[in-house]
């Protein structure tokens, strides 16, 4: 995975764009065009408008591509969902145990310990990270993009010391979340490291390959707090088990 | 991981073996508070009574059963359902990653 392009500005203004085939790309709409109008032989058929509203919302965010468009409002929506919704829980002590703690991790101080260092770090962290992944932040503020990128990494590795303590008594405690912890560790400090050497290298394209993957890689780990009852991820088969067994982690009746 | 946890949580619930977590008597007093803890385990008397501060029960994962139970089988589905998460979503962005150079990702033209 070499660089092409000698110019790190050139090929930061055509990554998103994919313009590294655009003859290619021509190629195959024109050819496909004219096939189609071979079969339907009388009327050329002309392409359908696109949906102008999704487009000029893609525009605004910076992306050329549907899919890359598509990718980021699934991704990046989930994860600022979820950080806006449990936002409060950066107050562990007055917020997290009392509302959050399903299993009773607080009842360890060394857990509220780590717990404060995973929480205050790493909900700013993830909710500075979703400015990083858009296009127009990263074409028109770049010096944004470079100090918010800093901040985020310096919040992300401390909140992922705290991530990997806490596995000492989370969900339990097991040997397992301890094997669990340092391949999620060790895989997003990794891709971190990797992505700012890249960077400093002006390797934009391994820069955003390997901070995509550092981000990936962490993302099953979004959903744990949610676990708690009261969020909007909720379907309706848990509520109507929850309600059948009322005495099951989330319910707040007390079990007879 | 979350969809994940629950699966395996429902499953080790059904299958015929029981699967067995360990916890302190504390934490499931700090959980659900003294009366229930001792309904449902006697065993934590030695921990109220100041014998044994460091007493272990051994709670069954069921995820039908108190919130102790539950607490165990979700427990139990942590690990095993973060790895599997943790491989898929890897193989995922890996998938993403290595046809993003040429912006042919999900495109007829880009071979594996």
């Amino acid at each position: 995975m070499n660089n092409i392009s000698p110019d790190p500005l050139a090929q930061l203004n055509n990554m998103d764009s994919a313009l590294s085939q655009p003859l290619l790309r021509k190629t195959i709409s024109s050819t496909s065009t004219t096939s189609i109008e071979d079969t339907s032989t009388t009327t050329p058929r002309k392409r359908p408008p696109a949906n102008t509203t999704m487009t000029r919302l893609r525009q605004a965010f910076g992306f050329s591509q549907g899919y890359n468009f598509g990718l980021f409002a699934i991704l990046v929506g989930i994860l600022m969902t979820f950080t806006l919704s449990q936002f409060s829980y950066v107050d562990v002590d007055g917020s997290f145990c009392v509302s959050g703690d399903e299993f009773g991790e607080c009842y360890f101080d060394f857990m509220r310990l780590a717990l404060k260092i995973h929480l205050r770090t790493i909900f700013p962290a993830s909710f500075l990270v979703c400015f990083q992944f858009v296009p127009v932040v990263r074409r028109k503020f770049r010096t944004f993009h470079r100090v918010n990128g800093y901040v985020v990494l310096a919040l992300s590795l401390v909140g992922a010391v705290g991530g990997f303590m806490s596995s000492r008594h989370a969900f339990g405690g097991e040997v397992g979340s301890h094997a669990l912890s340092i391949v999620y560790f060790g895989s997003f400090a990794g891709s971190m490291i990797m992505g700012v050497i890249n960077i400093w290298k002006r390797r934009i394209e391994l820069h955003r390959a390997w901070m995509i993957r550092g981000w990936v890689y962490v993302s099953p780990d979004y959903p744990i707090i949610a676990t708690s009852c009261s969020n909007e991820l909720e379907t309706d088969h848990d509520l109507n088990k929850r309600r059948a067994a009322p005495s099951s982690p989330c319910g707040s009746s007390p079990s007879p | 991981m979350r969809i994940l946890t629950f699966a395996i949580a429902g499953l080790i619930t059904v299958l015929p073996g029981q699967y067995y977590g360990a916890r302190l008597c504390g934490q499931i007093d700090y959980l659900v508070g003294k009366n229930e803890t001792l309904a449902e385990f006697p065993e934590c008397q030695a921990f109220y009574s100041g014998l044994e501060p460091e007493k272990y029960i051994l709670i069954r994962a069921d995820l039908n059963g108190s919130k102790a139970t539950a607490v165990s089988a979700f427990g139990i589905s942590f690990a095993p359902a973060g790895f599997l998460s943790f491989i898929l979503h890897s193989a995922g962005v890996e998938i993403y990653v290595s046809s993003m150079r040429l912006g042919l990702f999900l495109s007829p033209r880009y071979h594996f």
